[in-house]
């Protein structure tokens, strides 16, 4: 029970960020792309919490939309991978044999690249833009659940209720669905919920690198390519999304650690 | 003998099994007859679960069966999965070896019991709880053991409910895999005595085991199995009276008994 109350400070915090992401165009205080060049590089003030970028635009408006942008497609892109991954995985480890050799080289292939090297070339390759980034980053991720649900499966695939439900007369598509997937997802959610930090940092890496969203989106690894030239003169434009970044980092990276912490007690019951 | 326990049910007939080149059972002759009971005894790896597995069509890992294994005059090995799933679960059912981990951990387990009924019968949720409830009470299990989940059950009750599995769609054939392994001695002793009460009612089994006290206990024929090899088939008293196999006699010699002052 003490695991789970060391679990709900993340939770709530983690809710928090992505009530902001949600609701960020009604909480924003200003146009986040409102551009007014007599209001350029201001320091934080009353009215300018976080001060102003060199085209006048409010940092702390640009930073709360741009958790929509930076968490939105973050999060999307775990979606797709995780459930991608953990279904290839889950098939080639179940079904073995050919499959299973097929899937794990075409796992290998995509693991035999540094990862960042090959997200910028393919992101190069299909030109910028956050989905060209997403696609990038999918390529080179989703052997880490592949290979993750591929492992329990082999080790579930001996259990005797597998045998049991083939017995009742279930078939083998819906023993996978029914019975093999709900049993990898806990330590897969776990994987999830910490790589989601992982994402953000490699989503706004790609758009710092001017690989990821476009200007004007008000997007955290942008926002910091934006300020680059300006962190001796102006830091707060590049350590407001810098510093978003960290705690958004963080507070998954925790509550990754946490979860893994109550399943596992979960597993020593 | 009466007219009931002539009538052939299963018959298996050079059954040999596979994985990839190695040979994991071979040439297995046998018949079971209504309300007959066949003990298929063995040290651990000599084969019996291969065997039951097989007449059920569940080898995994590339497993294949040769041979013939006839239910009711139809062969077995030439069903397709639609043809295996009308039988397996109603007509045939199975103990398993650790009956509890034959449940989906994640699920309650009358859930689970419920579904592999209803995959055969048309019976609504009340109907089900009726058939379950009156074998729990046989079984002496709690009410709220249906709506637990697996691991929440001592290794005698995840026992005793995947009897309860097994049993409630009345199959004509169980077949039990080390049905007591797990259990204390005295969870043994009622899972045999139920046993026995299903053949009563003239339910045939045949029970996998290499505990030759609970063969002795329940079967009318016994196969003997030694690296899967058939060692020798015969009637209880033949093979616990005058076993023919010197294998066979080491199999019962090995029996721990207690001793006259204990007795």
């Amino acid at each position: 029970m003490r695991k789970y109350h060391a679990l709900i400070p993340f939770v709530i915090l983690a809710s928090l960020l992505l009530v902001v992401a949600l609701f960020a165009p009604a909480i924003a205080p200003l146009d986040p792309y409102a551009q007014d060049l007599s209001v350029a590089l201001l320091p934080p003030d009353d009215t300018y919490l976080l001060g102003t970028d060199r085209y006048g635009r409010d940092v702390l408006s640009r930073v709360i939309v741009g958790s929509r942008t930076t968490l939105g497609a973050s999060l999307a892109l775990l979606i797709v991978i995780s459930v991608g991954g953990t279904l290839i995985g889950a098939v080639a480890g179940y079904r073995g044999g050919k499959i299973d050799t097929a899937l794990m080289r075409l796992s290998d292939v995509a693991l035999a690249f540094p990862a960042m090297v090959f997200a910028i070339a393919v992101a190069g390759v299909l030109g910028g833009g956050l989905v060209s980034a997403a696609v990038a980053i999918a390529l080179i991720s989703w052997p880490k659940y592949a290979r993750l649900a591929r492992g329990l499966v082999l080790q579930m695939r001996s259990m005797p209720y597998l045998a049991a439900a083939r017995f009742a007369g279930r078939s083998e598509t819906e023993i996978l669905i029914y019975h093999v997937m709900p049993n990898i997802a806990a330590p897969i959610i776990v994987t999830a919920t910490a790589h989601l930090g992982t994402l953000i940092m490699e989503m706004a890496g790609l758009s710092f690198l001017g690989l990821g969203a476009m200007p004007p989106t008000a997007e955290w690894g942008a926002m910091m390519n934006n300020g680059r030239s300006l962190l001796q003169t102006s830091p707060w434009v590049i350590l407001s999304p810098g510093i978003a970044i960290f705690i958004a980092v963080s507070i998954f990276n925790m509550l990754g650690d946490k979860l893994r912490d109550v399943f596992d007690t979960h597993l020593n019951e | 003998m009466n007219k009931a326990i002539d009538k052939t049910i299963i018959d298996v007939k050079n059954l040999s099994v596979y994985y990839g080149n190695c040979r994991v059972a071979h040439d297995i002759s046998f018949t079971l007859r209504e309300g007959e009971t066949l003990a298929i005894v063995g040290e651990s790896g000599s084969g019996k679960s291969t065997v039951l597995k097989a007449m059920m069509g569940l080898l995994d890992n590339g497993g294949r069966a040769e041979g013939s294994i006839k239910f009711h005059g139809d062969e077995v090995l030439n069903m397709t999965h639609d043809e295996l799933k009308k039988i397996r679960g109603d007509k045939i059912a199975m103990i398993f070896q650790n009956a509890a981990a034959s449940f989906c951990p994640i699920r309650k387990i009358g859930e689970q019991i419920a579904e592999g009924i209803k995959a055969h019968r048309n019976l609504d949720d009340s109907e089900i709880r009726s058939r379950a409830d009156e074998l729990m009470g046989i079984l002496s299990l709690d009410e709220s053991t249906w709506d637990a989940y697996p691991f929440r059950l001592s290794g005698g009750m995840g026992q005793r409910m995947g009897i309860l599995s097994a049993m409630v769609l009345r199959p004509s054939v169980l077949l039990c895999d080390e049905p007591t392994s797990a259990l204390d001695s005295v969870t043994q002793k009622a899972v045999a005595s139920l046993l026995v009460r299903a053949k009563g009612i003239g339910t045939s089994l045949i029970v996998i085991t290499h505990n030759m006290g609970l063969a002795h206990y329940i079967a009318d024929n016994v196969l003997v199995m030694n690296k899967g090899e058939m060692v020798e088939i015969g009637s209880r008293d033949e093979i616990f009276g005058s076993p023919r196999e010197q294998y066979t006699r080491r199999l019962i010699d090995a029996v721990p008994r207690l001793c006259k002052a204990c007795a």
